[in-house]
């Protein structure tokens, strides 16, 4: 019981500017998210497998039996 | 099926639905499209791995989520294997909604609707917002002081926009249900309408690679 009460009395801690307010948790989150997506685009990717040069095709080809009915 | 084979009093496959069914599939993804071992140079970059790893989650996901199933609520709240899924089940769901909101964000700074891809853009909105139902849900499932709260709270918010009555927070059991069926359907089956889609339309190029629009 004194563990539960403990836990419901620590509410976390919460940043409030006007009336935006967020938990530090969440903006710790947003901000490593926002971080893994930056690093996503700067780092370079290991290489290896075969690649295509030429753009992929963007629809699929027409149906050589023409539509149907 | 060649025409010796076709048995008497049926069709030689003209007009038949499987005819039909089979020619739509490869219309709607070419044979060596549906898993290319191929992809342009442009992909070979780490802003591409994140619509894969939300995949990935949500396999993560659905077999934790089968296995808090099958062990029912005492066994994810009491045994300590039962609370380990359901730590797994929790945080491969957090993994889920953090990539694919950075798959998000890449998509949309390349304006990856691009090409035809419109549907394969509001495809993805729909997962997304259906994630969000289904996590919602899965909030109100757990059966603890945490739920009680999410629900209380909710139930008003719903009842204001006028779906309370037919969205009952307050219902456990109606909760639970749309969280292992209802939903989980519509997110797998949107999740797969999106992939079919990438597929056929193939994975969008940078602005800069891209000589059609």
């Amino acid at each position: 019981m004194v563990g539960a009460a403990a836990a419901l009395a620590d509410s976390g801690s919460y940043l409030q500017w006007g009336w935006f307010s967020i938990s530090l948790t969440n903006l710790l989150i947003i901000a490593g998210m926002v971080v893994v997506f930056v690093l996503a685009l700067l780092l370079p990717f290991p290489g290896g497998g075969p690649a295509e040069p030429a753009p992929v095709r963007t629809r699929a080809p027409a149906d050589p039996d023409g539509p149907r009915p | 099926m060649s025409r010796a084979t076709v048995a008497p009093g049926t069709s030689a496959g003209h007009d038949t639905w499987t005819r039909a069914l089979r020619e739509r599939i490869e219309r709607t993804v070419p044979p060596g499209q549906a898993l290319p071992d191929r992809q342009p140079v442009y992909v070979a970059s780490w802003i591409y791995v994140f619509g894969v790893a939300t995949l990935a989650a949500l396999f993560v996901v659905v077999v934790t989520g089968g296995l808090l199933a099958l062990g029912g609520f005492e066994w994810w709240h009491v045994s300590s294997l039962g609370r380990f899924v359901n730590s797994l089940h929790l945080w491969s769901v957090e993994i889920f909604f953090a990539a694919m909101v950075i798959h998000l964000w890449g998509k949309f700074w390349m304006a990856a609707w691009r090409g035809g891809r419109a549907l394969t853009w509001m495809t993805g909105v729909v997962a997304f917002l259906a994630s969000i139902g289904t996590a919602f849900t899965g909030y109100l499932t757990q059966t603890n002081f945490d739920s009680q709260w999410i629900s209380t709270q909710a139930k008003d918010g719903l009842n204001a926009v006028g779906i309370g009555a037919w969205f009952n927070v307050l219902n456990p059991g109606q909760m639970l249900l749309w969280h292992v069926v209802l939903l989980p359907f519509a997110v797998g089956l949107i999740a797969v309408l999106h992939i079919v889609l990438v597929r056929r339309h193939g994975v969008v190029p940078p602005i800069e690679a891209d000589g059609e629009d």
